[in-house]
């Protein structure tokens, strides 16, 4: 009988894949755990090892995609079962007949072992000079060279246009990274219903707590941030309100026990003027004390910036942090777009200083600003609010945060 | 302008030269009786002392050169078929070519040595191949070949003219190729190291000289419309004219060389050498060659299963436009 093969589901939010490459011929036989594909998503290219051994009967050719679950490849047992695959050809009809029977088990079975794979650029020697004058990265370019390989006519399309109006400072490519980030903003606005509630916070006493552990920096191993703060209040906030920590997936709406938070991390774009922003994830948090977040946050950033982001640095989130400090003015009120499918979102800024009254006196304080965006498709406003009061109230008496 | 074959066209350069400079002579096999005819009828014009005819013993026939060399005159010693200059391999390349530098400079040794090369004419083994590459290994020595009539007398008139040892082989495919060269008594020259654009195009660069020069035009023609094929011809290979090719590459980031000798160790992988050196950010694809295989050059029929050819030209072409 022979094994279906389907694009595997290799991150929460993965919806459809790229194969590349196929690393194995047609009707070659495979090992269980051999190099079989190198499949793209949005954000990284794996190498998925093959989960079973047989002879392989490749239903998707390289290039195409195809959303989760389709059907791929196919393993036959026999080289007399694999003649009559090849034979039969693999429709998208006879594939999506298929699927009905056998998507379950198959999803289960062929649930591949991934490889950390930083795929080799393979580019002419022009095509590296053009890119490399031009302050472009080639990685993500399509080749159409023999054998895949980046040429020329590849690159020319991605150069600015030659400057010869002064008008025009610089062209930025919208490809790549800034098109997936304008296709996930825009469908996350056109797909939900999102609004953000706007708030200060008063930190002092949240800063002074901050100062015991900054105090303790060598003895702790990490200068504890504010953002490792907020999220260990976010943390108790979820545990008041748990349908913050959700994601709407197709007809259900997801609320998970562990929290895993995704941080909105800015990276470089493309030449000078163009930015990048990646979401990094630090899975479960709820289990973390404030030193070891402080530390998994820096790294998962550390990684997402050098380009050595694994697959769980980047998918999987829960609940997004999309923090504004330092870098907005003080007191900055915004709405921040939400990360789908992610229900919640916080998006705190850069704190003022403001005179607050407190028992009856007028003394200054300092106030962080903090956003949060829902979807209100998922979570009302009587929830929304009860989060952003927990949230509050964590932040403005910091020995919550041992709650 | 009236046309004359490419063998003409040599004998013409021979014979304005041989009036022009009363030290110029011809020393060979069979020069008086012309077994090729570029030194058809010099004997009539210029007497048995200026077309010497030698036995079959290459080293002293080549010998008579030397020495004349050394003494003032400017000898053409013609070795009929480019292999038997390697009878005298020693004295040709590594002794004419050190000669100059060894003497300090002050003694210049103005000889050309020319034989029929190459291809085309069925003849195998050391009567069907090529020699400039082997020569352009020897430092010293100046190498050329030229494709066209036009070039062919130009380039014997430079070499004769040169004060240094020039190795001008001919190649016997296009030996009766037609083409204009000026008038009789319009004394003109083609200056030895410049390439020759012979074809303008902008998708990829054919590197390839005489007979292969042929195929590669004819190539370039087929393809117009679909590839536009820049044909240069090299002309000479010491010196190479390095600058011609590089400005060429920047147009067309490919590049094939055709070169009618052994792949292994040829003018053709030198030249992909040096591109790789010099011109590296300008490849938008591998250098490929089109070579003869490391192979004894059959005879009769079998020739054309190795020979460079339109067809294999084409392939490689269009490989490196893929």
């Amino acid at each position: 009988m022979a094994i279906d093969y389907t694009m595997p589901k290799l991150a929460m939010a993965m919806n459809e894949g790229v194969i590349n490459q196929w690393l194995v011929e047609e009707g070659a036989y495979v090992e269980k755990g051999q190099e079989l594909a190198t499949v793209e998503t949005e954000k990284v290219a794996y190498d998925v090892e093959s989960p079973e051994a047989g002879y392989l009967h490749i239903v998707v050719a390289e290039g195409e995609t195809v959303p989760c679950e389709t059907l791929i490849a196919r393993f036959a047992e026999t080289e007399a079962e694999l003649a009559t695959l090849q034979s039969a050809g693999d429709t998208p009809a006879a594939v999506a007949a298929n699927e009905a029977e056998q998507a379950a088990p198959v999803a289960a079975s062929s649930t591949p072992q991934l490889t950390d794979s930083s795929a080799r650029v393979i580019a002419s020697p022009l095509a590296r000079r053009l890119a490399r004058d031009a302050n472009l990265n080639l990685h993500g370019v399509t080749g159409t060279g023999p054998g895949g390989r980046i040429v020329k006519r590849d690159v020319l399309p991605l150069l600015a246009a030659p400057q010869t109006s002064d008008a025009v400072l610089a062209r930025v490519p919208f490809t790549g990274m800034r098109k997936t980030i304008a296709d996930r903003m825009t469908a996350s606005l056109q797909s939900t219903a999102q609004l953000s509630g706007n708030w200060e916070s008063d930190i002092t006493a949240m800063m002074a707590f901050r100062q015991e552990y900054v105090r303790r920096e060598a003895e702790l191993g990490t200068r504890v941030s504010v953002n490792a703060l907020i999220a260990r209040a976010i943390a108790y906030a979820i545990k008041q309100v748990p349908i913050a920590n959700s994601c709407l997936e197709n007809d259900e709406i997801v609320i998970y026990r562990s929290i895993n938070l995704g941080v909105a991390v800015s990276v470089p774009g493309v030449g000078e003027y163009d930015s990048g922003l990646m979401v990094g994830v630090v899975h479960g948090i709820e289990n973390m004390g404030l030193a070891e977040l402080d530390l998994s946050m820096k790294a998962v950033v550390e990684r997402l910036r050098t380009g050595q982001a694994t697959a769980e640095d980047t998918s999987g989130a829960t609940i997004t942090l999309s923090s504004t400090a330092g870098a907005g003015p003080p007191g900055l009120t915004s709405t921040p777009v939400l990360n789908s499918p992610n229900t919640a979102l916080v998006g705190p800024s850069t704190p003022i200083e403001r005179p607050v009254v407190v028992d009856g006196e007028v003394c200054v304080r300092t106030l962080m600003p903090i956003s949060f965006t829902f979807d209100h498709r998922v979570m009302d406003g009587e929830p929304a609010a009860r989060f952003m009061r927990a949230l509050h109230d964590c932040l403005e008496h910091p020995e919550l945060m041992m709650a | 302008m009236r046309e004359i074959t490419f063998i003409d066209a040599i004998r013409e350069a021979y014979e304005e030269e041989m009036r022009r400079d009363n030290s110029v002579f011809i020393v060979g096999q069979d020069v008086r009786g012309a077994i090729f005819p570029h030194t058809k009828g010099l004997v009539e014009e210029f007497g048995p002392e200026r077309i010497v005819d030698t036995p079959i013993a290459e080293s002293g026939m080549y010998g008579v050169a030397f020495g004349a060399a050394q003494e003032g005159m400017r000898p053409v010693c013609d070795f009929m078929f480019g292999g038997f200059s390697y009878v005298t391999f020693s004295e040709c390349s590594v002794t004419t070519g050190q000669y100059h530098f060894l003497h300090g400079s002050q003694h210049p040794l103005p000889l050309v040595i020319t034989a029929g090369v190459g291809t085309g004419q069925r003849l195998a083994n050391d009567h069907a191949m090529s020699i400039h590459g082997t020569f352009a290994h020897h430092p010293g020595i100046k190498v050329a070949m030229p494709s066209t009539p036009y070039d062919a007398k130009g380039m014997f008139k430079s070499a004769i003219r040169d004060n240094n040892p020039v190795v001008i082989p001919w190649h016997m495919g296009i030996m009766m190729l037609k083409g204009e060269v000026p008038e009789l008594g319009d004394d003109y020259v083609v200056p030895l190291g410049v390439a020759d654009i012979k074809r303008e195009g902008s998708d990829v660069t054919v590197l390839a000289n005489s007979l292969q020069l042929q195929h590669a035009l004819t190539v370039a023609e087929k393809l117009a419309g679909e590839l536009s094929v820049e044909v240069i011809d090299p002309r000479s290979f010491v010196p190479f004219d390095m600058d011609t090719l590089l400005t060429s590459l920047e147009k067309t980031n490919r590049l094939v060389v055709v070169d009618e000798d052994w792949e292994s160790g040829g003018f053709a992988a030198t030249v992909s050498a040096r591109v790789m050196e010099q011109g590296f950010d300008l490849l938008d694809a591998p250098v490929t060659r089109v070579t003869l295989p490391n192979m004894p050059v059959p005879g009769g029929y079998m020739e054309e299963y190795v020979a460079p050819n339109p067809e294999r030209i084409e392939a490689a072409i269009r490989a490196v436009c893929a």
